[in-house]
């Protein structure tokens, strides 16, 4: 705690849903902002999504700020695991991989014919 | 005896009946039986299926596909496995067709050699199965034993009287109905709600009727709406695009959770089940599938159910906001008290899934729209109402319009219809056909 970091308002409205969750380049929070006009929170003009992410040498100071009281209660409310989008496959690389694979191992035989 | 010539015997009961109904030609040959099971099993069991695939590159399954989406630069499909696994097939395996029997083609069951990589399917082959469906031979069966008693033995059900009163709502899901009586093709979807005591044949018949008919079973938990209809994470589009009807399985249960989803995803079964139109709409994406799908929600009869009708009943037990407008929209509501043991009826033998949705199919062409001559509500419980009729009157099932009307509005269930018609009466005022169970258990229970 050697550079005093700077004062931080957060006043958001209780009914904007607020998504908090840590990863690996800090705290994210994930703000829905349903009343623009309500919100007090930088300048958020014409953004209907607001993303912030503290990077996690700041997460210990941050909990000390004007902020801490309205961070703490973001997480422990309101505060809900964001599930990660599904990481998708390179296509090309497992193509590739699968055609170096030969299918000699099963017989293919032709059950679906079979099917009635 | 016609139907006596196809009856398939079950000699391995370790083998779901669904294998011996759907490949019919193979029961005799252990070997060919034994790597349909594995294909089979390495297609739907997830445990099977991770064990396999870490143990080999390549695997030969037979599945059908749970949902998917298309990749359009790739020319891929991205599926989502019975075994939990997503495959990436490349659509130039399917040939060189049209896109409405590409559409046809995905709601196939089938057999794709597929190598493991990263985690992943690549699918190498696809066979496609020609699904038959033997109207011919489903024809001579029903003209011998009559359309109710063909099902209920197609299913392996011995068609007692007990069977037939609880087996009438079910086979309703199998088949389309009116909404108005000036119709002439059924069309519009028939949706059932059956309550029974435990160990009354639901998931038997639900599994079974999901692997003839273009059915999705879904068992254990409430699905969610990105099961349902679409995901809006990867794209897919769910059941109800690729499917006919959905059954789901285990409804009484009533966990917080459950209700959760049912209260919030209840909107979007509403107008899907009287309109057709499936709706999601998630951030900004949104995506609307136009299809009629029959549905049915199977349990076990709650301990408390409170109301003057079934339909309150059902209502008051799950006490959350628009399942008024659901439970309105169910063909029919039926709740069974009596224990019955379903292991006393079962037959051990079945008739193959073609003939089975040979009979179905010939029985559609038999419904035709039938109104009632007494006074009942008007709106949805007459149209319900209707459609009984219709489908009781093509099973040979004669019951009073005023009983019918009775059945619709919830006041009367099929069990109480069961316990006021004696074994003497059945044959004469209620089911003709009847007369057939004698000769039909000789044949069977040989």
């Amino acid at each position: 705690m050697s550079e005093k970091p700077k004062r931080m308002k957060v006043k958001i409205p209780a009914d904007n849903p607020i998504v908090c969750y840590m990863d690996k380049h800090g705290l994210r929070i994930v703000l829905a902002i349903k009343n623009k006009d309500k919100l007090d929170i930088m300048k958020a003009e014409n953004a209907i999504l607001l993303r912030l992410t503290i990077p996690n040498e700041h997460v210990p100071k941050l909990m000390y700020l004007t902020a801490r009281r309205t961070l703490a209660l973001f997480i422990r409310a309101k505060a809900k695991p964001v599930k990660p989008k599904p990481k998708e496959v390179d296509i090309e690389e497992i193509f590739g991989k699968a055609k170096e694979i030969s299918t000699e191992e099963v017989e293919a035989e032709d059950l679906a014919s079979l099917i009635k | 005896m016609v139907f006596e010539k196809y009856l398939i015997q079950i000699t391995d009961v370790r083998i779901p009946d669904i294998i011996y109904a759907t490949f019919p030609d193979i029961v005799q040959n252990t070997e060919l039986l034994e790597k349909v099971v594995k294909a089979w099993r390495l297609g739907s069991d997830s445990e099977y299926a991770q064990l396999y695939f870490a143990k080999h590159d390549v695997g030969v399954i037979l599945t059908k596909l749970t949902n998917y989406r298309v990749i359009t630069d790739k020319k891929i499909i991205v599926v989502t496995l019975a075994n939990g696994f997503k495959c990436y097939i490349p659509l130039e395996l399917f040939g060189n067709v049209d896109i409405e029997t590409l559409i046809e083609y995905l709601k196939l069951p089938m057999q794709i050699t597929v190598k493991h990589v990263k985690g992943v399917l690549v699918a190498d082959e696809i066979k496609l199965p020609t699904l038959q469906t033997s109207e011919d031979i489903a024809k001579e069966i029903v003209e011998e034993i009559g359309f109710l008693n063909a099902i209920l033995v197609s299913y392996g059900i011995l068609p007692t009287r007990e069977m037939i009163f609880l087996y009438l709502p079910r086979i309703m899901l199998l088949l389309r109905g009116f909404r108005t009586p000036y119709e002439k093709t059924p069309y519009y979807p028939i949706h059932v709600l059956q309550f029974t005591a435990p160990n009354s044949g639901k998931t038997h018949y639900a599994v079974r009727t999901s692997e003839c008919f273009n059915y999705e079973y879904m068992g254990g938990e409430l699905p969610s709406l990105t099961r349902l209809v679409y995901d809006a994470r990867s794209g897919a589009i769910g059941s109800v695009g690729l499917r006919d009807g959905v059954i789901l399985d285990e409804f009484d249960k009533k966990t917080a959770n459950d209700m959760v989803k049912l209260t919030t995803d209840l909107r979007a079964l509403l107008t899907g089940m009287e309109q057709g139109i499936w709706s999601r709409s998630v951030g900004s994406k949104g995506i609307e599938i136009r299809k009629f799908v029959n549905m049915g929600f199977f349990g076990n009869i709650p301990p408390f159910l409170k109301g003057e009708n079934n339909r309150d009943k059902v209502i008051n037990y799950y006490g959350i906001s628009g399942i008024d407008a659901f439970i309105d929209r169910i063909t029919v509501i039926d709740i069974w008290t009596m224990h019955i043991n379903i292991a006393d009826y079962l037959i051990y033998k079945i008739i193959p899934n073609y003939i089975l949705r040979g009979i179905v199919s010939l029985l559609m062409r038999h419904l035709k729209a039938e109104e009632l001559e007494v006074e009942i509500q008007k709106g949805r419980i007459e149209r319900h109402a209707m459609n009984i009729k219709s489908v009781l009157k093509a099973l040979s099932v004669n019951i009073s319009d005023q009983v019918i009307a009775y059945i619709a509005e919830g006041k009367y269930s099929f069990e109480l219809l069961y316990r006021s018609t004696p074994d003497a009466t059945m044959k004469e005022k209620v089911f003709p056909e009847y007369e057939h169970l004698k000769l039909i258990k000789e044949k069977v229970l040989r």
